[in-house]
């Protein structure tokens, strides 16, 4: 088989091809849509990673009351907190352990005439757990320490716009001030609201009480060893984890819908895809058949008639699968969104991400439909019989 | 030559391209029934609540507790008819910590206020009168096969008990329904009391208060009469109609639920255009045939009637099977969902399916059939 008779048999496939758009298109959305949900379930689930998955500091433990899933269902008093900080393996300064007692709760946020309520969560931290966290401020201030003053998060900032730096927030029965923007890599601190953890303990009538300890730890010291003191200390109903790995597990139950429930009907979704592109291919070619008969009559080989039928349906996946990147590229990337999270019940912000490496497994996937829906039209293609296609007429 | 045989020997004519049209039919429809079912169930919660139920909770929070005296408190509140209050338990099952819906509730009002749940009156009277008894939804009773009597153990994520055990055991008094048969029955009521005496913090506090307001007040007045009452004190609270705070869940269910209704409902479209088209094609080739047929003395209606019938079985058949693959999807998924509960396939999805298959049915074949039912039948067999 020649490379010059296998382009004849390419071009003259294009030429009927153009004269056949209805088929062509309908091959060139199969792929599309398979391609465009993936992409879409992908690119959700990578943007929940980005934002939860890779929050937490590897040097810092997180403890909450024993069985608490989250924060948000946590609590930890304050004679308990006052313990914690005799805890072996955590770094140590001038001002004592290096410990950050945090107020973690859900606030219910009005969004203004018509719109609904929106459940963010918001942080009390003092000023040890600023230090502790890895946050810098983007725009106005830091509050300041014992006044009602919030900051908020990056990611929450673009995604809710009735919340101002210098605008007033009615959170329960009292006013805040927003005074800053916070950044802290895109991760999910950025869904919250931040202010003084006193402040926060006296507005909300919490007493001493927090939701969870964050505590930094010496080189080499992990939770294990912190549980293995709680165990020895019957006063504390507490657990420790690390950080990372407490927001790995949020990000699991987040993107467990995605995984358990997109990806299944995503694959339903291909295989429905995959059988109308090979009922479209399988037209395209039965409408063609006297073209084969005559093209084989010329002497074009079994193989290369079939090779030519199915590089047709592999270009024309192809096409599919750079279209629904694209709508999904153009659509979806960056787009800010939220999800209510199970845990929490609050809103977890983060961008969806539509990363570049999922262009080639697009392409991988649009190849595979193109084969799986034109081999066997190509197949096909090769055994028309001329006789028996002219004597038809 | 019955119809019977012409619709055997139509279908067996492309035996691939019908099997790929239904291989595509039951893709469409069983993505169509999970994403129906998941809606549907949604929406459940928020169409029982035509009725007037309100809620009271922190204006802080939902999640912020409220002093049990809340309740006979708001009891005195003219605008008030029933009320009782629940709170939220945080039920799991196993080490695998499957998520069940719990509410620790007070036992003598609370069926009051939910009148829509169906069970028979011996087994409220058992659940009442024992506080170490639960009432469990069907769909609990059948999932984990739970009968009357049956022992449960309960773990909790938000309550640790006085005494250090772990596990929370019941015993099952009663299994109840809802008067919709389509409305979800995920929930498990257990006593406050049993609650409130064993947990080791937050003693006499309770997640909200639910009631029905007196038909002479509008709920916008009954909530600003509620609201004002607790108005200053340490717990302030927000009361709203139930509905439009189920309606407010959904709502922040998120964009991310949107994108992927919007994905899924243009692939659903698409696989059945594609499918569609096919098939309009496959009617289209027959133009010679047809007239033939004509030609012999078929009546144009009895083809018209073929052809429809055909295009029903190949969409029906798989679509049908479709929806059995979405039950079992449904069921798999179990509480992955979480707080929206398990979803199950109510009757009017199915019915909202079927109707689907049937207009497509009509518009595959009917339509394309009629076209060239049309022509002359000379023009017809002289055709390509």
């Amino acid at each position: 088989m020649t490379l010059k008779s296998f382009i004849t048999l390419l071009e003259i496939q294009i030429r009927h091809l153009m004269s056949q758009p209805v088929l062509a298109a309908l091959s060139i959305l199969s792929a599309a849509v398979v391609v465009a949900v993936f992409v879409a379930a992908m690119s959700i689930a990578a943007g929940i990673d980005n934002a939860v998955a890779r929050a937490g500091a590897l040097d810092v433990v997180l403890v909450m009351r024993t069985g608490a899933t989250a924060e948000a269902n946590s609590q930890i008093n304050g004679a308990s907190v006052e313990i914690l900080r005799g805890a072996p393996g955590v770094l140590r300064d001038k001002d004592g352990a290096m410990i950050s007692p945090e107020f973690y709760s859900v606030m219910e946020i009005e969004q203004g005439s018509g719109k609904k309520a929106l459940n963010i969560p918001m942080r009390g931290v003092d000023a040890r757990g600023i230090a502790l966290h890895d946050i810098r401020i983007v725009e106005g201030r830091m509050f300041e320490t014992g006044r009602a003053e919030i900051i908020i998060g990056q990611l929450a900032h673009s995604r809710y716009a009735h919340i101002k730096v210098g605008g007033k927030l009615r959170l329960g029965s009292s006013d805040w001030q927003v005074v800053g923007v916070f950044a802290s890599n895109g991760t999910v601190e950025e869904s919250e609201l931040w202010s003084d953890l006193r402040v926060v303990q006296s507005l909300f009538g919490r007493n001493n009480t927090v939701q969870s300890v964050r505590l930094l730890m010496e080189e080499g010291q992990d939770a294990a060893g912190v549980n293995r003191w709680i165990e020895t200390e019957p006063r504390l109903t507490a657990f420790a984890q690390s950080e990372p790995i407490y927001y790995a597990r949020q990000a699991r139950s987040l993107t467990s819908l995605i995984n358990g429930l997109g990806y299944p009907l995503a694959f339903m979704l291909a295989a429905g895809a995959v059988a109308g592109a090979l009922n479209s291919m399988q037209a395209a070619v039965i409408s063609r058949r006297r073209i084969f008969a005559t093209l084989r009559s010329f002497g074009y080989s079994h193989r290369l008639v079939m090779v030519s039928t199915v590089v047709e349906a592999m270009v024309l996946a192809l096409i599919g699968a750079l279209l629904g990147f694209s709508l999904m590229y153009v659509g979806l990337d960056g787009s800010g969104t939220s999800m209510l999270s199970n845990e929490t019940n609050s809103q977890v912000v983060f961008a969806v991400s539509v990363e570049s490496r999922f262009l080639k497994q697009s392409i991988f996937l649009a190849l595979l439909i193109g084969i799986l829906g034109g081999v066997w039209p190509a197949i096909q293609s090769a055994r028309f019989a001329l006789r028996a296609e002219l004597a038809d007429r | 030559m019955t119809h019977a045989y012409l619709l055997r020997k139509y279908l067996a004519r492309h035996k691939l391209r019908v099997a790929m049209m239904m291989l595509s039919v039951f893709a469409a429809f069983s993505i169509y029934g999970v994403f129906q079912s998941l809606l549907a169930s949604l929406s459940s919660g928020v169409r029982i609540e035509g009725s007037e139920r309100m809620l009271t909770m922190s204006r802080q929070s939902m999640t912020h507790p409220l002093p049990v005296a809340y309740f006979s408190r708001l009891a005195a509140v003219p605008a008030v008819d029933i009320v009782s209050h629940a709170t939220w338990f945080g039920g799991f099952l196993g080490t695998q910590r499957t998520l069940v819906a719990t509410y620790a509730v007070e036992p003598e009002s609370y069926l009051k206020v939910y009148s829509n749940v169906v069970i028979p009156a011996e087994q409220v009277e058992a659940w009442q009168s024992d506080r170490r008894s639960v009432l469990v939804g069907e769909f609990y009773a059948k999932r984990y096969g739970w009968k009357v009597g049956d022992q449960i153990a309960l773990g909790s994520n938000l309550w640790v008990r006085a005494d250090r055990d772990s596990s929370w055991h019941f015993t099952v008094a009663g299994i109840f329904r809802h008067q919709d048969a389509d409305d979800e029955t995920n929930a498990i009521l257990l006593h406050y009391d049993a609650l409130n005496e064993a947990r080791a913090f937050a003693r006499d506090t309770i997640g909200w208060l639910v009631f029905l307001h007196r038909k002479d007040y509008t709920a916008d007045a009954t909530a600003s009469a509620v609201d004002q009452v607790f108005r200053n004190s340490a717990d302030e609270t927000r009361t709203i109609l139930e509905r439009a705070f189920l309606e407010t869940f959904i709502e922040q269910l998120g964009e991310v639920g949107a994108i992927v209704a919007a994905v899924l409902s243009a692939a659903f479209i698409m696989v059945l255009m594609v499918t569609a088209n096919t098939f309009a094609v496959a009617i289209r080739e027959r133009v010679r045939e047809v007239a033939v047929m004509r030609a012999i003395g078929f009546q144009v209606r009895r083809i018209y009637l073929l052809m429809f019938a055909e295009a029903l079985l190949i969409i029906v058949i798989p679509g049908v099977a479709g929806l059995g693959l979405a039950t079992v999807i449904l069921n798999g998924m179990g509480e992955l969902i979480g707080f929206l509960g398990p979803a199950t396939m109510g009757l009017r999805t199915i019915a909202e399916a079927i109707a689907i298959m049937v207009v497509l049915a009509f518009l595959v074949s009917v339509v394309p059939a009629w076209q060239i039912g049309r022509m002359r039948i000379v023009d017809a067999l002289s055709r390509a």
